[in-house]
């Protein structure tokens, strides 16, 4: 009847479909991704772009088609919202298949099974795709195909930029373009930057509908539009309530769209000190061993020993007050890198917890010197890879002075004083 | 026997003068010509009872027990009427087939029936060996067969022509007359036109409108019989409606 081969998301889905894929590999770290279903279904939000774009143009082309004709339509007894699922669905499905070969890349590079929240994530990116579909329907209503068409790609892309980009934070969840800065190893998506998606991409779409479907050329041009004039005001009413509705929805979102996991999702080791991953860190291979014998190699020298070493974001502790090391740990890590997070922890605690005074710069120098000399310590002390590269002067230091110069910075930086420089005082 | 009534019905359009006054007509099976001059309506009427125009006041029905056509029964009604506007332009990027097939499934067939009956349709109009051709790439007379085949395919009881012959050639449209010869005469089939020549041997009856009121309705004999005795029947025709409709028009 109106075979597939006809329709433009048709013959347009190869084109975006191979443009898509090679952004993907070209601007997505695949390894990021690794041991986390969620982290991976939404860093497919790049895909967007054009999973919209061919979504919304496609749908202005056979929108358009329509427009133009007389006497087809005008009249016909199927239902309004029937005759828009029977135009859209094609330019929907088109946009869908781009966004989730996107997706399953992505889930397949993460070595996990999705979970069911995942399914939410890709409803809102159906929902997306949807409302930009909904979107070309509405302008090749309203417009001649040589406007609607170029008007259909250049408003997906400039509201899929512009939310993208925006330093307004709740605006960038209604495209969902910018979901991929979920998650790091020890995070959880923000569902509220996931709601706002939906319901903002929900309502847009009825109202589109409503919108298009006020502009019948031979009521306007005989009889006015005041017949459909309450059409007109639901479809207004619609998008505006789109987009107050997902701005509200996001309203306490940043700019990145993750929570940090509770403490409960972590699972503690029995070494000495205790460490805590959680199942994604753990995806990897368990390395828990390896981040206490990281820790304990500084331990051993003087260090303060914490009790427990965690990845998670949750809390913000300190060894001294609560026995607690904070750590980053990602599933992709090689051994050494795990061995270099370990290592940089007491590091990344001072910088974390910087004293206000007038010395940030020397006291970020001397916390960069001391991360420096603690992670080439300790990569020597457990894998056994000698320290190369240490900055002068500390490196014409013995090992027995470096080791002194380094339990008295950090000392030093833990009281909020600023330590000498290696070599003075050593 | 299905008939297509309206009662008092009137219309006009905002600010401007009324174009329909208490029309009171009834068209039963049959081809029936409706005449009049530009600006009287004609092609007002076959919108208001196609329902892309809603009129202001009175009723319209499809069969008496139907009642009038409202909101709740629109869909029921469309399904029973086809309409074939004076400047049809048929969906771009569809075949002849295709699109006659598409027009059924826009009228109510199931996807399945509209298939099937498009073949037949087209053969009716004279299009076969065109079926497969771009719609949009056929001549304006074939573009209206086309339309007319849409309508054919939809199996309505009511078919609404507005003016299908106005700028065609004589050839496009003594096919048009032949194919309208060929329909069902168990439907309603109303065809507004300006052209006097064109009612012999075509149509039934004849509805004379002018100035948004009934003229005239009654069979072609009847016309004629109002018509200059002893001239050929395409003068009795314009003879007589010269009569009926204002010399100023």
């Amino acid at each position: 009847m109106y075979p597939l081969a006809k329709r433009p998301s048709v013959w347009l889905l190869p084109l975006f479909l191979v443009v898509a894929l090679i952004y993907l590999f070209s601007y997505t770290e695949m390894e990021s991704v690794r041991g986390s279903s969620q982290a991976a279904v939404a860093a497919a939000s790049t895909t967007l772009l054009f999973s919209c774009l061919l979504s919304s143009v496609s749908s202005a082309v056979e929108s358009s088609r329509e427009h133009l004709s007389r006497g087809v339509l005008d009249a016909a007894s199927r239902n309004y919202f029937e005759r828009v699922f029977f135009r859209l669905w094609p330019s929907v499905t088109a946009g869908v298949i781009v966004q989730f070969t996107s997706a399953i890349i992505l889930l397949l590079n993460s070595k996990v099974i999705p979970q069911l929240s995942d399914a939410l994530i890709l409803l809102g990116y159906v929902l997306a795709i949807t409302a930009h579909a909904a979107f070309g329907n509405f302008l090749g209503q309203w417009f001649h195909g040589r406007f609607s068409i170029p008007l259909a790609l250049v408003g997906s892309y400039v509201f899929l930029a512009f939310t993208g980009t925006t330093s307004f934070f709740p605006l960038h969840y209604l495209s969902g373009m910018t979901l991929n800065g979920c998650c790091m190893a020890a995070q959880n998506i923000n569902f509220h930057a996931i709601w706002a998606l939906i319901v903002f991409s929900a309502l847009a779409t009825t109202g589109f509908i409503f919108l298009a479907g006020t502009n019948r050329p031979l009521e306007k041009k005989r009889n006015s539009a005041a017949l459909s004039s309450g059409h007109r005001a639901t479809g207004a009413l619609l998008i505006l309530a789109s987009v107050s509705t997902g701005l509200w929805l996001g309203k306490d979102l940043e700019g990145i769209p993750a929570v940090a996991m509770s403490d409960e999702q972590f699972e503690c080791s029995n070494t000495r000190p205790q460490v805590c991953l959680n199942r994604v860190q753990l995806s990897g291979g368990d390395r828990r061993m390896l981040v206490a014998q990281s820790i304990s190699s500084l331990t051993k020298i003087g260090f303060p020993e914490p009790q427990r070493v965690t990845a998670s974001m949750d809390t913000d502790p300190t060894v001294e007050e609560d026995g607690v090391l904070l750590t980053a740990f990602e599933p992709s890590y090689t051994d050494e890198q795990v061995v270099y997070a370990a290592a940089s922890s007491y590091a990344s605690a001072l910088a974390n917890h910087l004293c206000d005074s007038d010395d940030f710069d020397q006291q970020f120098a001397m916390i960069q010197l001391l991360q420096e000399w603690s992670t080439g310590y300790a990569q020597e002390q457990v894998l056994g890879i000698p320290s190369v590269g240490l900055e002068q002067p500390l490196a014409s230091l013995n090992r027995d002075q470096q080791q002194t110069w380094a339990l008295g910075a950090y000392g030093s930086l833990a009281r909020c004083e600023v330590p000498a420089k290696p070599g003075k005082d050593s | 026997m299905s008939t297509l009534s309206m009662e008092n019905l009137s219309f006009s359009y905002p600010r401007g003068a009324v174009l329909l006054e208490n029309l009171n007509v009834v068209f039963g099976p049959g081809r029936t010509a409706l005449l009049g001059p530009n600006g009287a309506g004609k092609s007002t009427l076959i919108a208001l009872l196609a329902t892309v125009l809603r009129h202001k006041s009175g009723l319209i029905a499809l069969n008496d027990s139907d009642g009038s056509v409202t909101a709740t029964n629109l869909r029921k009604y469309r399904q029973q009427i086809s309409w074939l506007p004076q400047d049809f332009v048929p969906v771009g990027g569809l075949t002849v087939e295709e699109h006659v097939a598409y027009s059924a499934w826009l009228n109510g067939a199931s996807r399945r029936e509209a298939k099937r009956r498009a073949p037949a349709a087209i053969s009716q109009v004279g299009l076969t060996e065109m079926a497969q051709s771009k719609a949009t790439a056929l001549s304006g007379g074939q573009q209206r067969r086309l339309g007319l085949a849409g309508a054919l395919a939809h199996d309505a009881k009511v078919i609404l022509l507005d003016e299908p012959t106005a700028g065609l050639d004589p050839n496009q449209r003594d096919r048009f007359q032949t194919i309208l010869q060929g329909i069902d005469p168990g439907k309603i089939v109303l065809v507004s036109t300006h052209q006097t020549e064109d009612i012999d041997g075509t149509f039934d009856r004849i509805c004379v409108l002018d100035k948004g009121q009934q003229k005239f309705h009654g069979s072609v004999v009847e016309f004629m019989a109002m018509g200059e005795p002893e001239t050929d029947p395409r003068d009795k025709i314009r003879s007589a409606y010269g009569r009926l409709v204002d010399r100023e028009n």
